[in-house]
């Protein structure tokens, strides 16, 4: 006979994280992405210098041993930049997915669990909010709001819950009905207790993969409102404004496009590889 | 022998876009302690419903328009929501179809054991742990201590069909309505967890509703049988009378189509057409426009369920003056 102790069977969740480190990339993405958060959090003391710290003897310089991705036009340091550029894009993708996930998830779930009119009405905002350019909603809401990072994490937020109340309510209604969880319910389950330990936990791999992909939509889509003179207000820096100011200069000092492109694009990248892999070791097809 | 379930004229009606649909249309039936009754018919005959009817578990667009179900003295169909619960799991549990989807994938299948002494307060913690591991043994698991703490997707569909026998059992309930337990299986797995409710049911002393529409597993395993077609009874019998004396003519029907091992090639009959819209049933006799005996009578006036040997009930005109 086996003990308990010798018997350490694969749970569902190790399953999933023994799958997920079997994908490199993912894997890899992983790693990046938590060595860019340990950093964005200390960023202020890791930083060599501030990031609207000027230095008018020392401007577009290359990289050297003292600002080593170089200066910009006002001579502030392209490396501290990114650092700081990094942890807003990091914020803006964190807390604009926490938005989404705690709207969608409530309506789609009131509409999923409740039917009828209200899953009718509020199902007709959600045509509307996903019918409305997000694009054209986030420049509109950071006009009125102003450009403060907090608010634009918030327009993201606000125009991007629409796709998750869907995949809730939709995974609610197939959840709800599902045979398992009639089988709970003949067998006496209360209906909270259903939603709470036969509904939810059901729903939470693709709510992860849901955000694992939203991140780096929201970083992206910051970056796009910096190009139309719409994202972060400088001199706080994020990626789209540095691309955008640098790119004037693309020619002459490329150091202050590349850095800051590069960084960005890994970032998304890392991001997607690991909502790939998450998918995939959460849907295993073929495996028993 | 007492009666552990009488049900009377139950009625439960669906109501849809196109229409009314009659799914369960009057029927009657008792079952005693410690019996087998058999629910048979074809898909959409109301066999499922009229279980489901019983436990309050009919979808939002259906519901139970007449009728009683006494159950130990209690009127099933006039609790409210909360006392069902209670008797659900509890006194009366369900087995399911597909043992592939019945089961939560991500719990434990010890714990969803669990779950029913939890619900019903019966046991807690160490007590309901020793008590699934107990019920794994019983439905003859392999292995039991340690695969209690396995996930379903490690267990075989005959397996996790012995699960969901487990769990049905935790509470000790007196009846188990199973809903085609063996549908999904494998043959040979089908002998297997058949014997196992048999041995269970003399085990436990359990009453059993077998619904499934292979009349062969019905007149091995019960101890009455109950045809319906179109949400009524076509016939009613204790087991053996039905075997020597099958009346209705889609009774006999059924028994013509199954698969004899020493029958000759070309003597199973089918029985011609299809089961009927339940939006636009025939007149008269619901069964008529399948049924070689047909006669005027049975185009035009419905049959009522009659009275026709001990406890063996028919609803056919032509049964009735004996000639089929």
């Amino acid at each position: 006979m086996v003990s308990k102790q010798e018997h350490k069977r694969a749970s569902y969740w190790s399953s999933v994280w023994r799958r997920f480190k079997s994908n490199k990339m993912a894997f890899a993405g992983l790693i990046f992405i938590i060595i860019i958060t340990i950093v964005a959090i200390f960023t202020p003391w890791i930083a060599p210098y501030g990031y609207d710290e000027t230095n008018y003897a020392h401007t577009f310089e290359k990289p050297s041993w003292q600002f080593i991705w170089g200066t910009d036009d006002l001579g502030r340091d392209v490396f501290s930049r990114n650092l700081y550029a990094m942890r807003n894009a990091l914020l803006i993708g964190f807390g604009s997915q926490a938005i989404v996930i705690v709207v969608g998830v409530i309506i789609g779930a009131i509409a999923g669990f409740r039917g009828g009119t209200v899953d009718t009405v509020l199902m007709r905002i959600v045509d509307i909010m996903y019918a409305f350019p997000t694009f054209l909603f986030n420049v509109i809401l950071v006009t009125a709001l102003g450009r403060g990072i907090h608010i634009i994490l918030l327009a993201i937020g606000i125009t991007g819950w629409a796709g998750t109340a869907r995949l809730v309510r939709g995974m609610v209604m197939s959840l709800r009905n599902a045979d398992f969880v009639e089988a709970a319910r003949a067998l006496g389950a209360k209906e909270f207790y259903i939603i709470r330990k036969y509904v939810l936990p059901n729903m939470l791999g693709p709510i992860i993969v849901s955000i694992a992909f939203g991140i780096p939509n929201a970083i992206w889509m910051e970056s796009g409102l910096a190009l139309v003179g719409m994202g972060v207000r400088p001199p706080m820096p994020s990626w789209g404004n540095m691309i955008s100011a640098g790119a004037g200069y693309i020619m002459a000092f490329p150091h202050m496009v590349i850095f800051p492109a590069l960084l960005f694009a890994l970032t998304l990248l890392a991001f997607t590889y690991v909502g790939d892999g998450l998918r995939d070791a959460m849907s295993p097809k073929g495996e028993v | 022998m007492e009666e552990l379930l009488v049900v009377n004229n139950l009625k439960t009606h669906f109501h849809r876009y196109e229409g009314v649909v009659k799914a369960v249309d009057g029927i009657s039936y008792q079952l005693h302690y410690g019996e087998t009754l058999t629910i048979v018919g074809e898909s959409g005959s109301g066999k499922t419903v009229s279980a489901l009817s019983l436990l309050g578990l009919i979808r939002k667009n259906g519901r139970v328009v007449d009728g009683e179900a006494i159950f130990e003295g209690r009127d099933l169909l006039k609790l409210n929501r909360e006392e069902l619960r209670q008797i659900r799991g509890k006194d009366i549990s369900m087995v399911f179809q597909d043992p592939m989807t019945s089961l939560n994938p991500i719990m434990k299948v010890g714990i969803q054991i669990m779950e029913p002494l939890v619900w019903h307060k019966l046991m807690q913690g160490k007590e309901a742990r020793e008590r699934a591991i107990e019920l794994l043994r019983v439905v003859g698991i392999p292995d039991y201590q340690v695969r209690v703490w396995d996930y379903p997707f490690e267990f075989s569909g005959g397996m996790r069909q012995r699960v969901m026998i487990a769990m049905a059992l935790a509470c000790n309930p007196k009846l188990i309505i199973a809903d085609e337990p063996t549908t999904a299986l494998d043959v040979t797995v089908r002998a297997q967890i058949l014997n196992l409710m048999q041995d269970m049911k003399e085990e436990f002393g359990l009453s059993i509703i077998l619904i499934t529409h292979d009349v062969a597993l019905a007149m091995n395993f019960s101890d009455s049988i109950m045809v319906m077609y179109a949400g009524k009874v076509a016939e009613y019998a204790p087991i053996t009378e039905f075997i020597k004396n099958p009346l209705h003519p889609y009774s006999q029907g059924l028994i013509d189509s199954t698969i004899d091992i020493e029958a000759e090639e070309g003597s199973i009959k089918p029985i011609p057409g299809a089961p009927p819209n339940p939006l636009d049933l025939p007149s008269g006799c619901k069964f008529h426009p399948r049924c070689g005996y047909a006669q005027d009578i049975c185009r035009e006036v419905e049959p009522e369920s009659r009275e026709v040997g001990d406890n063996h009930r028919v609803a056919c005109h032509l049964a009735e003056r004996g000639e089929t």
